[in-house]
């Protein structure tokens, strides 16, 4: 074939098609999706420490363990009052001349969701505590310490922070005060909220069933998984939130 | 072959009625995707219970005493034996112990039986609690993705224990025989003595072989003798054959490809190195606390070393050396190539500082490098599609073989989707989170797979001695991976406030990777049709069929957990994870290494010890397989905690005992690293001490040449 032998025609034609479908599935959806979004109404920007935090949290990795995104699934509620939506996250924007955009919504749940931890933990003295060593507060934690974004001083002086620390994470007779990096990590954690949607805005619902209970299936009444009219229903709602949104 | 009755009496009846009126093997038909998985574990079990009954007999055999013969009773015997009646009782004898042979066959017939009759007893136990889970169809179908390697492999084993029995049993036949004859020889009875040793003449009489052949040693004027192996006995590993020689490669292109390789190799030892440390850290949070070395920075300095250090530089590396070899030209240019290479190393040395320094791009997993890093490493790839495009228009071959397909084309991709996610004037918001989708997952699928395959289209062949079983296969899996993967950047994020119909289009495209991944696994296979017996002698071709198993298992778990019920369970667990290395390790990596054993030594006319890559082969894929399966399990696990909305420290607490056996199966990969990196030393650098007919040849052409130049 002539199409197969000529090496200009058939990388062409790979690249044309790749390109296309690209511009399909990539490019056009994400041109949409950031021009048809505003951030809610009531939506606060970030303080100016928030935003160095927010930079810390980038710059730290702790995407790597924590999402930001409540899905419409059952199982997410207790992340947040409401799935998240789009205008969420629309107030996000390249970061600056070296660094993209960064939504944070991660992939990987190896800590808690953090959509709305200023919600959940709004105290300063948690959150620094935490940071120095999780353990401190929930020993079964796996997160990392950040002890570097803390000093060791024998006194405090009169405008330090200092955090709670248990004798056993420190040298006896010291004291653990907060660096100006650590305040704006947890300035940022603590700006973490989810907005309120405006009013009459109909909340969308948390759309997907839970699993049927043990003693369903026990008794053999429940059915496995979601049966067709139960997509069929996800789907409409879904589909109603969307337009209600636009 | 009395086993198939058992089988298909112990499975329960009631499965092969179809009930609801659908077909039996739709993905539908939980019951069919239930039956496959039983009949799976029952043929695990049987084979495993098969192989300890004779494991157990090998031992016993072994332990038993050497046999005492009661001399006095025997020579009763032979004194009252005629030379007839010593055949006979010759064959009495013969048929005595087959008959004690037929009663343990009996016997293990029985157990076999036994241990499958058991079985629907234990499965309903393990039904038990998550039923709820084996109504799912793509957690059934991961299952039987799972157990299909594992049953192959028992299999295989089975059968190499059997080969084992055989042979000892017909060791201790031959020592048995031997004190049989010695006592023939020795009869007090001079008449029988007589009689016997006239016997033993007329028995011992046969030709010494040496009739038509004489007593010179042979002459293998056409070099049809080969792979002679002269030490005997039970040896440690199997002898495999040694690579052939071949028409000699350009050296300078021979170093090029080396220098990829080599630091390909370094890129794979530092990035598993930072990845044993990082699982090491779920384990035991507290071992640092140095900024430089924490989860959340090296975590990202593992995935992009290994990715754009390890296997795009070890990609590369074998595509040089195929896009030139199957144009059937030179390299268009040995020079570009060295810039892509050091392009690349300074984008992985650069970029892994700057992870480790807290300079990233913002999150988005592979996309952590900031764009002048990763500007070189595109720089890089400009450059190497460019060498290659040269390369193949001045090609003698009319066409362009399939390999050169899929290696440019990865390539050309390569940078699209670069240049899609790293022009810095758009993704505000959502549109961030899209194109993340998009870029991550073509970089798996369209660079490092597409590449890949590339190099496996070259390589399986040529290691099996045959051309690949069908061009049109490979051509219908290329478009067809174009047209699917290209989609499924969203499964990513389901249920995410990214639009639904962009993830109900990701979760098609997941489905319709089938039929590429089906037809390149038809393809592969087939080309091993009628050649499987290579692989017992072979040392690359173990790592190919590695590498396929996983082609298609791993692959076609993707597509199980895109569907939305399992991305319920498995979505954010460590079950991504897990997939992950045994996509871009069991078959990305074993696809490189079998290619990588297969041209080193034809380039530098070395070869490594058979033991140690033998030692990489089995330690490579015993840790994949420590490190996935418990990890699957685990996030299954906690999949389902989630979702009974327990609280979310009890799935840390429960996932400890999977991440400590994450991190056994990572120690073994990492392992299996060092032996490859030994065996890459020696292939290269070696030592060239025992080749003295290759330095006698040198110093002889030397010599010529100076009387030539003296003359």
């Amino acid at each position: 074939m002539e199409l197969f032998d000529n090496h200009k025609s058939l990388y062409r034609t790979a690249f044309l098609l790749f390109v296309i479908l690209t511009v399909f599935v990539a490019i056009i959806p994400a041109m949409n999706n950031q021009r048809n979004n505003t951030p809610l109404p009531d939506a606060p920007a970030l303080s100016p420490a928030a935003v160095k935090g927010k930079a810390l949290f980038v710059s730290n990795g702790c995407v790597a363990c924590h999402t930001q995104q409540v899905r419409n699934v059952d199982m997410d509620k207790k992340w947040g009052s409401r799935p998240s939506i789009a205008a969420d996250y629309a107030d996000n924007h390249r970061t600056d001349f070296w660094r993209n955009t960064a939504t944070l919504m991660g992939t990987e749940r190896t800590g808690p969701d953090l959509t709305d931890i200023g919600t959940r933990q709004p105290g300063e003295d948690w959150h620094l505590t935490h940071l120095f060593n999780p353990r401190i507060v929930a020993p079964a934690s796996v997160m990392p310490a950040y002890p570097w974004l803390f000093t060791e001083k024998k006194e405090a002086a009169k405008n330090d922070v200092v955090v709670k620390i248990p004798d056993e994470y420190k040298e006896e007779g010291t004291v653990i005060v907060a660096t100006l990096q650590a305040l704006q990590l947890v300035a940022y954690l603590k700006e973490l909220k989810q907005v309120k949607l405006p009013d009459g805005t109909e909340i969308p619902a948390f759309l997907y069933a839970k699993q049927p209970s043990a003693a369903n299936v026990a008794n053999g009444t429940a059915a496995g998984a979601p049966d067709g009219r139960l997509y069929t229903l996800i789907i409409v709602r879904a589909v109603i939130s969307r337009t209600e949104k636009d | 072959m009395r086993v198939l009755p058992v089988l298909l009496t112990a499975v329960p009846l009631p499965l092969f009625a179809t009930p609801r009126g659908r077909a039996f093997f739709s993905t539908d038909s939980i019951d069919g995707l239930l039956f496959i998985l039983l009949s799976l574990v029952t043929i695990l079990l049987v084979v495993a219970i098969a192989l300890k009954v004779r494991t157990e007999m090998m031992r016993a055999k072994n332990t038993a005493r050497r046999p005492v013969f009661d001399t006095t009773k025997f020579n009763e015997y032979i004194s009252a034996l005629s030379s007839k009646s010593i055949d006979a009782y010759l064959t009495l004898k013969k048929r005595k112990q087959q008959k004690n042979n037929g009663a343990l066959k009996g016997m293990l017939l029985i157990l076999m039986a036994g241990g499958v009759y058991s079985l629907p007893a234990g499965a309903q136990q393990i039904d038990a609690k998550p039923s709820a889970l084996l109504q799912e169809t793509g957690i059934i179908i991961t299952l039987i993705l799972l157990l299909i390697p594992i049953v192959a492999g028992v299999i295989l084993m089975a059968v190499k224990v059997s080969g084992l029995i055989r042979r000892r049993t017909r060791e201790r036949n031959l020592e048995e025989a031997t004190v049989f004859a010695d006592y023939l020889t020795n009869p007090d009875d001079p008449v029988i003595e007589q009689a016997l040793e006239q016997r033993k003449q007329a028995l011992a009489y046969h030709l010494h072989n040496k009739e038509l052949a004489g007593e010179a040693a042979a002459e293998d004027a056409r070099g049809l003798v080969g792979n002679i192996n002269l030490h005997t006995g039970l040896s440690v590993v199997a002898q495999k054959q040694r690579a052939r020689q071949r028409p000699a490669v350009d050296p300078a292109l021979s170093k090029l490809v080396m220098w990829y390789l080599g630091c390909a190799a370094f890129w794979l030892l530092f990035g598993t190195t930072v990845g044993e440390y990082v699982g090491i850290k779920f384990v035991s949070p507290d071992v640092d606390h140095l900024s430089w070395l924490s989860f959340g920075r090296l975590r990202p300095v593992h995935t992009n070393a290994v990715f754009w250090g390890w296997a795009s530089l070890g990609m590369l590396g074998l595509g040089y050396y195929v896009v030139p070899r199957v144009s059937n030209v030179p390299l268009a240019s040995l020079k570009q190539g060295r810039w892509s290479l050091i392009l690349i190393n300074a984008a992985v040395i650069l970029g892994s500082v700057s992870l480790m320094a807290g300079i990233n791009n913002g999150g988005g997993e592979y996309r952590e490098y900031i764009w002048p890093v990763q500007l070189l490493f595109g720089i890089g790839l400009v450059i190497t599609l460019y060498n290659f495009i040269n390369t193949i228009a001045v090609r003698t071959t009319k066409e362009i073989y399939i390999s050169n397909w899929y290696i440019v084309a990865a390539l050309m991709f390569a940078l699209v989707i670069s240049v899609v996610a790293y022009v810095p004037w758009w993704q505000d918001g959502l549109g961030e989170t899209i194109v993340q989708g998009y870029y991550m997952h073509q970089g798996v699928g369209m660079w490092f797979m597409l590449f890949t395959l590339g190099i496996v289209y070259y390589f399986l062949p040529q290691q099996l001695n045959k051309p690949i079983y069908s061009y049109s296969l490979g051509i219908l899996a290329f478009w067809a991976q174009i047209l699917f993967y290209t989609l499924i950047g969203t499964h990513h994020f389901v249920f995410s406030a990214i639009p639904w119909w962009l993830q109900t289009v990701a979760i098609v495209g997941s489905v319709g990777m089938v039929i590429p991944v089906a037809a390149g696994t038809t393809n592969f296979i087939m080309t091993f049709r009628n050649g499987w017996y290579k692989i017992a002698s072979s040392y690359t071709l173990p790592f190919f069929l590695v590498g396929i198993i996983f082609y298609f298992t791993g692959s076609l778990q993707g597509t199980a957990e895109a569907f939305r019920s399992t991305n319920l369970i498995w979505h954010f667990t460590d079950f991504t994870v897990a997939h992950s290395h045994l996509t871009m390790y069991g078959i990305i990596s074993f696809f490189l290494w079998a290619g990588i054993y297969a041209v080193v030594p034809r380039l530098s006319g070395k070869e490594a010890p058979q033991i140690t890559v033998g030692a990489h082969f089995w330690l490579a894929l015993i840790g994949l397989l420590f490190y996935t399966i418990p990890l699957m399990y685990g996030s299954t696990l906690k999949g389902i905690m989630w979702m009974q909305e327990k609280p979310f420290i009890d799935s840390v607490i429960m996932m400890a005992p999977y991440w400590l056996w994450r991190a056994i199966g990572g120690s073994l990969m990492w392992l299996s690293h060092l032996f490859f990196a030994y065996n890459l030393y020696k292939m290269i650098l070696g030592d060239d001490t025992t080749d003295v007919k290759g330095a006698a040849i040198e110093r002889l052409n030397q010599s010529y040449s100076e009387i030539e130049s003296t003359l």
